[in-house]
């Protein structure tokens, strides 16, 4: 009993544990076969979702033709016409959770050998409904929970920037993909790193976490091995203080800019929100990090005076004024279009 | 002992897994069943040799004199226990070694007579123990008091385990809120079919002004005003569309809106992580929103040129509102100096920032700003 009530609550973060609770249950109750159903009552939809020693025949006859005249989900002659047809003898159900868009019922059914169920038999399980429910409302919880935190992990990958979040204790709570890469270079952990800092990263970090006085914003610029250069910014990120007592301990955000070229989605979105041209969309590209016009007609292999003309109708579309205010504009666009 | 009470208090333990306070039911219920005056959870680090108390329960007639715990310090066995083994410590078998180890004094007038000890769970970094206590005046445990509890251990090692799992999941999802809210710009992640799923606190409002919803639920279909005084260029339903045509979808989508007032913001529209599905299904594909609208220089900037590049006030002050786009002649003006001054200023931050056009300073200083949005807005 107790190993299939753990299993009911193991299935909160390991799904497959179900399966052997509910194995454990038909032992108790001495059927064949045991499984979850979920009746979806706006489509009025049964679907089967744990099953133990699954008749296949049976479930696919149900969901193709039965399911339409199954009367009210419930006792009925009809069962006995359709199980017997299985060789099942005895069907028992009971109605774990009822929501407003969905119930889930826990079935089991006995072959004709083992006979037909009786009261006793449910009153026997009735310790087991209370765990699936709360078994059910908290798996349902932590997958809310955890797909909030996979869209932040996606989010974050997209931004055009590398991020790295540290605890005070100098363990890193988050990063993504390339705060992971400038992880490893700003904190190698013993090991020489190529990357030189214009001021110690321990010193921003614990700048940034100081509870008494946490320093508003630190940067430090990186050299690389062969000349690169990356601004290294530290800041404190506040305890968020609607949370539990342990989280309330302050981290630092580090966020590392490195020049490179901007996102091939900036195209898509230039185009949509202020109808440049092709030809446009390249230009901009190309301006979209600070390189001068005759820089960038060089590079395009058009001339001066295309580019110029171009340029007018830049900014003309997009209301700027000067390649400054255009290039304020494309980097704040930029910040999200990373990892497309 | 009564088996709706056993149930109870298992379920108690699993929803700790969530809420603290199913456990702390739990624990006080263990307390009842086992007549002991107080049950706790211990972690001991067998490398420091430090015991600290993860939770603790009284009986409900002596939680109001209880004083906050100290630590306690040491936590010592005359054997070594196996996991789901018990330890009886009692007066006569060694107890008053081991009293020492624990904070009784603090409950005032009361020292434990007896005292047993479980260990649940032994990892690799910590073990994990259950401590009963029985008040002085009270029958000492006995091997049967054990015995009686031993079907909650494993329970407990599953429940401490999952709880474990399910707090580094959740400080994982705090964590990335509160990065997401120091962002300068609002995010929002929608459902395929509209749904909101996540949104920072620049992007809460946009939620409404992108997508109207129907006056508080009413099943007549009444469309609140659209935008909520923003003017989209288009609707965001037709970016949704483009961007989920099952055909030929969209790389990204963007709107202009523009609100009564004449502000301006530029909203990005794009898939999140193509050809990933998520883990349940039905979510489909959720769609990336951010919107930018204008702000003035984040007040961290300053700190942050001049750890970068030296950058006096002065020279962060032009170099900031240079960044908007206005010229050099107009920013000496706003900034009520002189033009020579001026130049000379631009001059130095070109020379400190190892760049040579407005539009070079203008992409550093944005591309710096991206992270240091406003604490309150």
């Amino acid at each position: 009993m107790h190993g299939a009530i753990r299993g009911l609550y193991e299935g909160i973060l390991d799904p497959a544990a179900w399966q052997q609770s509910l194995r454990a249950l038909t032992a108790i109750a001495g059927t064949t076969h045991a499984s979850m159903m979920v009746w979806d009552t706006v489509r009025d939809q049964v679907t089967v979702n744990e099953v133990v020693n699954p008749v296949e025949e049976l479930f696919l006859a149900y969901e193709n033709d039965f399911q339409a005249m199954d009367p009210a989900k419930a006792r009925h002659p009809f069962y006995g016409e359709f199980f017997h047809k299985f060789e099942l003898g005895s069907y028992m159900a009971c109605l774990v959770e009822r929501q407003p868009h969905y119930e889930v019922y826990f079935s089991m059914q006995r072959s004709l050998a083992q006979g037909n169920f009786s009261g006793d038999d449910a009153q026997r399980l009735d310790w087991v409904v209370p765990h699936m429910r709360s078994a059910i409302a908290i798996r349902d919880r932590t997958l809310a929970l955890s797909t909030m935190t996979t869209l932040a992990t996606r989010l974050i990958e997209r931004l055009a920037f590398a991020v790295a979040i540290y605890s005070p204790d100098r363990r890193l709570l988050l990063a993504n993909t390339a705060g992971e890469r400038w992880a490893r270079r700003l904190d190698p952990l013993g090991k020489t790193t190529e990357w030189q800092l214009s001021r110690s990263f321990m010193e921003m970090l614990h700048g940034a976490c100081d509870p008494a006085k946490p320093q508003a914003a630190m940067a430090a610029r990186a050299t690389g091995p062969n000349g690169s250069q990356a601004e290294v910014l530290v800041l404190p990120l506040p305890a968020s203080h609607a949370f539990a007592s342990t989280w309330q301990t302050p981290a630092a955000l580090v966020v590392v800019h490195e020049a490179g070229a901007p996102s091939v989605l900036l195209d898509s979105v230039m185009r949509n929100l202020y109808g440049l041209t092709p030809a446009e969309t390249r230009l901009v590209a190309r301006l979209a990090t600070g390189e001068g016009l005759p820089e960038a007609s060089r590079q395009m292999r058009i001339r001066h005076e295309t580019a110029r003309t171009q340029l007018k109708a830049i900014f003309l579309k997009t209301g700027c004024t000067s390649q400054a205010q255009l290039t304020h504009l494309l980097t704040r666009l930029a910040a999200t279009l990373d990892g497309g | 002992m009564v088996t709706e009470d056993m149930h109870e208090t298992i379920r108690g333990l699993y929803q700790g897994v969530l809420e603290p306070q199913a456990w702390q039911r739990s624990l006080s219920a263990l307390c009842d069943l086992s007549q002991s005056e107080r049950a706790s959870l211990l972690v001991f680090d067998p490398a420091s040799g430090s015991v600290s108390v993860r939770q603790t329960a009284a009986l409900a007639a002596l939680a109001s004199q209880a004083t906050p715990h100290d630590s306690p310090q040491t936590l010592s066995f005359n054997e070594r226990l196996n996991v789901g083994g018990w330890f009886i410590h009692r007066r006569d078998t060694g107890f008053a070694a081991t009293l020492g180890a624990f904070p009784q004094e603090d409950i005032a007038g009361v020292a434990p007579a007896s005292m047993m000890t479980c260990l649940i769970d032994r990892q690799p970094g910590h073990e994990i123990y259950l401590s009963l206590q029985r008040p002085a005046g009270a029958d000492g445990f006995l091997e049967a008091d054990a015995r009686a509890l031993d079907w909650i251990i494993p329970h407990l090692r599953e429940a401490v385990a999952m709880r474990d799992r399910a707090q580094a999941a959740s400080t994982h999802g705090r964590v990335s809120a509160n990065l997401l809210n120091q962002l300068p710009f609002g995010v929002i992640v929608f459902t395929a079919a509209g749904e909101p799923l996540l949104a920072n606190a620049a992007g809460e409002p946009w939620i409404g002004r992108l997508m109207p919803i129907r006056a508080d639920g009413a099943a007549d279909g009444t469309l609140a005003p659209a935008g909520q005084g923003w003017r989209l260029s288009k609707p965001f339903h037709e970016v949704m569309r483009g961007l989920t045509d099952a055909g030929a979808p969209l790389e990204a989508g963007a709107i202009h809106a523009v609100s009564t007032d004449g502000h301006e913001a530029q909203i990005v529209a794009m898939r999140l992580t193509p050809g990933t599905p998520l883990s349940s299904a039905c979510l489909g594909q959720p769609l990336l929103v951010a919107i930018h609208e204008s702000h003035g220089t984040p007040r961290a900037v300053p700190t942050v040129l001049r750890d970068l590049y030296g950058l006096t006030p002065a020279e962060t002050r032009l170099a900031a509102l240079l960044t908007t786009g206005i010229g050099l002649p107009e920013a000496s003006i706003q900034l009520s100096i002189k033009r020579e001054t001026g130049r000379s200023q631009l001059k130095s931050i070109f020379t400190k920032t190892n760049t040579s056009t407005q539009a070079q300073l203008a992409h550093l200083l944005t591309r710096l700003g991206s992270v240091l949005a406003e604490p309150v807005r």
